[in-house]
């Protein structure tokens, strides 16, 4: 009698699987965290996905996906994100590389810059604007690692404000690493358009022993606010990325400086 | 030329006299005795031995026939530092590159050959035991050895331990971090398996703790090795054959430490652990025909693995990992020939040489990937090395002969000098780079000897010089940073287009009458690269004098050991610093009774630095003083 029950357990389980399984109604199939979802006036359901199981105050990788109330997919609207940061006084954004649909995945892979934690100073929302329509997300960001710093804001000798970001290494190891960081300029409080075409020199240093490491290469812009080039560690540990800042001839800054601990 | 240390046999042939006998002495201490040999010293424990000053890559160390290589990266395990004296029956030490079967080198080579029961008609039972103890640094030694002969089979068993605290320098200034403890034993059996051949097996373990290195800026937790073997040996006495056919593999365990020194001396706490796994096979083959002809021939290869880490621990930061040798490994098989024909009466040649096949690589993708910041692409490389030797002897009269050498050698690079990862070097003070695409270093080496041999008086004089082509030396790298706190720099090894070694030894042996016997052997080297630097670690000249008088079972002995001053130094290029002479007198008596039935003891008192003198030697690393006076006296029993 036992083994009919299984038996019927297991066909049950075996046809809600094959159910999901149909075509159109993919769920993004990801090893990615479910940070939030909601639903916009017309009812698509949408949903925010973060690559870590944490949010922190860094480059981070998010993901957004659309889909019709029954759970289908519909094509791919326009979808764009806007982080805020509620101060309560005061109101600011942060960087952002917007969404790009990914039609073999059905999500919208984004990168979304947080600049300060979340907590007594203020809280977070990301709210992800669908063909018109918005839906805003609490999000809780954390602060990074001790010792680690992985996004700063440095005001240039042109008196702008800049952000730099890493956004590679994601997993640092020893050896030569790809190194990308994003550059993006305060416009206003609520928009850090990407910067194009600065000079980047880097200078990797462990700051526990004071040297430094050989074989670097100086990231070089590629598109949006990228500048992608390499970065030698020679050990594991605290790694800290000195950025020497140019535009042209001018030197914007002499030293801005990121935290690694791997 | 095959110079044969028969430690069992040194009083016989009575060159090197009663110091030299003693199982007691350490095998480092052994060697420094022995003319032609320096000793670079790091400490009061495991001095690496130099050919001619020729040393580390440059010479081949084996034991047995079998390669093996230290697992620390400093160089404070030398193979010499796992032997014992009782765990040997000879230590032979080729100079000429040709004539060194077991490996690729440019100096020649040193083989410690392992000690083997015999086989005997009637079962026997024979053992020895010692011990002895030394006023500088409280130290003491003791060892016993059990031999089993019998037909069908055969056994021996031997082990030593010794211990040391600190030494003092010469005026009574203690050398902290000079102490060390250390045991080893080794088991060797064979079985006959037929009229003519047997089966021996050999397993030797040897484990130091707590050894401090002055010279260096850390000590060793510990040293272990296990060195393992098992043999097929056919003789046949009617045609004057021995074959030999060897499986052995080897595993070396060392970690440096630095948790004993004051926290004023070590900046960041780290751990420095390598490890050394060698397996291999070697198959010799040697035949004397009409007693005129004897020839050597040999097949080998291994397998050598060489892992190294550093891991600090800096306060209040996070810890910081490396490999200083990132999963390094080297493959190698090679050929070897050794012939030598006597011509006329008077006349020999000797005409020898090796072939070997080298293949290095890394074993482990993060020792890949680590490499990967300092060299684009895969590292792994091949070398096909050559070595060639042709000699003459010619007995030009009763009492004159002379020998005629010349041999080219080559060698690879180390794997240390090939992939090694900010390397301290505290003999120049600076992190040495690997550099995988240094090519061979070769050398041509030419030896005359000429020989004067009367029944009271004997005379060798022996000059020698070396081409070196690739000749490998440390060059500055002025865009690295030192990953060492301290370090002057970085330097990479790369190949200088050329350097020459030249010298010349002095041997006298005079016995004006039976009982008395002086004897002095002075040796004499200096080196300069292409651009007329001279190099580091040669040794300047050397003289060591001695007297023994026998009476009855009484032996005295009187040493007289000089060293010249060494001028001829590069300190910017090199790094290294003048060495003033020095002169240290050493003095002994020993008093043999045989007992009637069987045995035999042997007392030895004797005093080293007589003159309590502070000093060092050129090769002495940080020119740490050597110990002062100390009084040694030993008891070893034999049946």
């Amino acid at each position: 009698m036992k083994n009919i029950q299984y038996l019927f357990a297991c066909l049950f389980v075996f046809l809600f699987a094959s159910c999901k399984d149909d075509e159109n109604n993919v769920i993004p199939t990801v090893d990615h965290f479910l940070v939030a979802e909601g639903k916009t006036a017309s009812g698509k359901k949408v949903k925010l996905w973060s690559a870590e199981k944490d949010l922190l105050v860094a480059y981070n990788k998010l993901y957004v996906s659309v889909q019709n109330a029954d759970s289908s997919y519909t094509g791919d609207p326009a979808v764009t994100l806007t982080p805020v940061m509620d101060m309560g006084t005061m109101k600011h954004s942060s960087p952002v590389e917007q969404p790009v649909y990914d039609a073999s995945t059905k999500l919208y892979p984004a990168g979304v810059v947080f600049s300060m934690p979340s907590g007594d100073m203020g809280s977070w929302t990301v709210t992800a604007k669908v063909d018109q329509e918005e839906v805003t997300f609490p999000v809780n960001i954390k602060s990074s690692p001790a010792n680690t710093k992985y996004t700063t804001t440095f005001v240039g000798s042109d008196g702008t404000a800049y952000t730099i970001t890493l956004v590679d290494p994601s997993g640092p190891k020893i050896g030569l690493n790809d190194l990308v960081v994003l550059v993006n300029r305060r416009e206003s409080m609520m928009s850090f358009p990407a910067v194009q075409g600065l000079t980047l020199e880097v200078t990797p240093e462990m700051p526990s022993m004071g040297h430094g490491s050989p074989n670097n290469v100086n990231p070089a812009f590629t598109s949006g606010g990228r500048y992608a080039g390499k970065v030698n560690f020679t050990m594991t540990g605290d790694w800290r990325l000195h950025f020497k800042v140019l535009k042209g001839s001018t030197v914007l800054a002499q030293d801005v400086a990121l935290d690694l601990l791997f | 030329m095959q110079d044969s240390l028969q430690l069992d046999e040194l009083v016989v042939k009575g060159i090197h006299g009663e110091k030299k006998t003693n199982i007691l002495t350490p095998t480092d201490k052994v060697l420094e005795s022995t003319p032609g040999i320096t000793m670079i010293r790091r400490g009061n424990f495991a001095m690496e031995p130099a050919i001619r000053s020729l040393n580390n890559g440059q010479i081949t160390m084996t034991i047995d026939g079998m390669r093996i290589f230290g697992a620390c990266t400093d160089r404070m395990d030398p193979v010499s530092s796992y032997i014992e004296p009782n765990n040997l029956s000879g230590i032979a030490i080729t100079e000429n590159a040709g004539e060194n079967q077991v490996g690729g080198s440019v100096g020649g080579g040193i083989n410690f050959k392992l000690k083997e029961p015999e086989f005997s008609n009637e079962r026997t039972l024979s053992g020895s035991a010692g011990s002895g103890y030394e006023t500088n640094g409280n130290a003491m030694q003791g060892f016993a050895g059990v031999t089993i002969t019998g037909q069908n089979t055969a056994l021996q068993i031997d082990g030593i331990y010794r211990r040391s605290g600190n030494y003092k320098a010469g005026g009574g200034d203690a050398v902290f971090f000079s102490q060390y403890e250390k045991w080893n034993g080794h088991l060797a059996g064979k079985v006959r398996v037929g009229k003519n051949a047997f089966i021996k097996g050999d397993y030797l373990q040897d484990e130091g703790y707590n050894i401090g290195y002055p010279a260096l800026p850390m000590d060793v937790a510990f040293a272990k090795a296990k060195i393992g073997s098992v043999a097929f040996v056919s003789e046949n006495p009617e045609t004057n054959t021995r074959w030999e056919t060897k499986l052995y593999y080897n595993f070396i365990d060392h970690a440096m430490d630095d948790t004993k020194r004051p926290k004023s001396m070590v900046p960041i706490h780290m751990d420095m652990p390598g490890t050394s796994r060698t397996a291999g096979f070697y198959s010799t083959f040697s035949q004397t025909l009409r007693k005129k002809h004897h020839i050597q021939a040999r097949v080998d290869g291994f397998n050598n693995e060489l892992s190294a880490t550093m891991t600090m621990y800096p306060d209040g930061a996070s810890e910081m990992f490396m490999y200083t040798l990132p999963d390094l490994g080297r493959s190698g098989i090679g050929a070897a020939v050794n012939d030598h024909i006597s011509l006329t009466a008077l006349a020999s040649v000797r005409l020898s040489g090796r072939m070997e096949w080298l293949h290095d690589y890394q074993f482990s993708q993060a020792g890949k990937e680590q490499l990967s910041g300092i060299y684009p692409g895969d590292l792994s490389r091949d070398r096909l090395v050559g070595n060639l030797g042709a000699g003459m002897d010619y007995q030009l009269s009763e009492r004159n002969k002379l020998s005629l050498d010349v041999s080219r050698g080559a060698r690879a690079a180390t794997l240390q000098e090939g992939y090694g990862f900010y390397i301290f070097n505290r003999t120049d003070g600076f992190d040495y780079m690997g550099n995988p695409d240094l090519k061979q270093e070769t050398s041509v080496n030419l030896n005359l000897t000429y020989q004067y041999k009367s029944s009271r008086f004997s005379a060798s004089i022996n000059p020698f010089v070396y081409f070196f082509r690739n000749y490998i030396v440390g060059a500055l790298l002025p865009d690295y940073s030192v990953m060492t706190i301290g370090a002057y720099g970085v330097k990479r090894y790369e190949n200088i287009g050329s350097a020459r070694l030249y010298g010349a030894s002095l041997n006298l042996v005079w016995s004006p009458v039976s009982d008395l016997k002086l004897s002095s052997n002075n040796t004499y080297t200096e080196a300069k690269d292409r651009a007329g630097n001279w190099l580091p670690l040669i040794a300047p000249f050397r003289s060591v004098n001695t007297i023994n008088y026998q009476l009855k079972a009484f032996s005295f002995s009187a040493e007289a050991v000089l060293n010249g001053a060494q001028k001829k130094t590069s300190p910017e290029i090199y790094g290294e610093q003048t060495t003033p002479s020095s002169a240290i007198f050493n003095l002994n008596a020993a008093r043999t009774f045989t007992f009637e039935e069987k045995g035999l003891l042997r007392l030895f008192a004797g005093v080293d630095n007589l003159f309590d003198n502070k000093y060092f030697q050129h090769l002495d690393v940080q020119k740490v003083p050597r110990p002062g006076r100390n009084v040694v006296v030993r008891a070893t029993f034999s049946f």
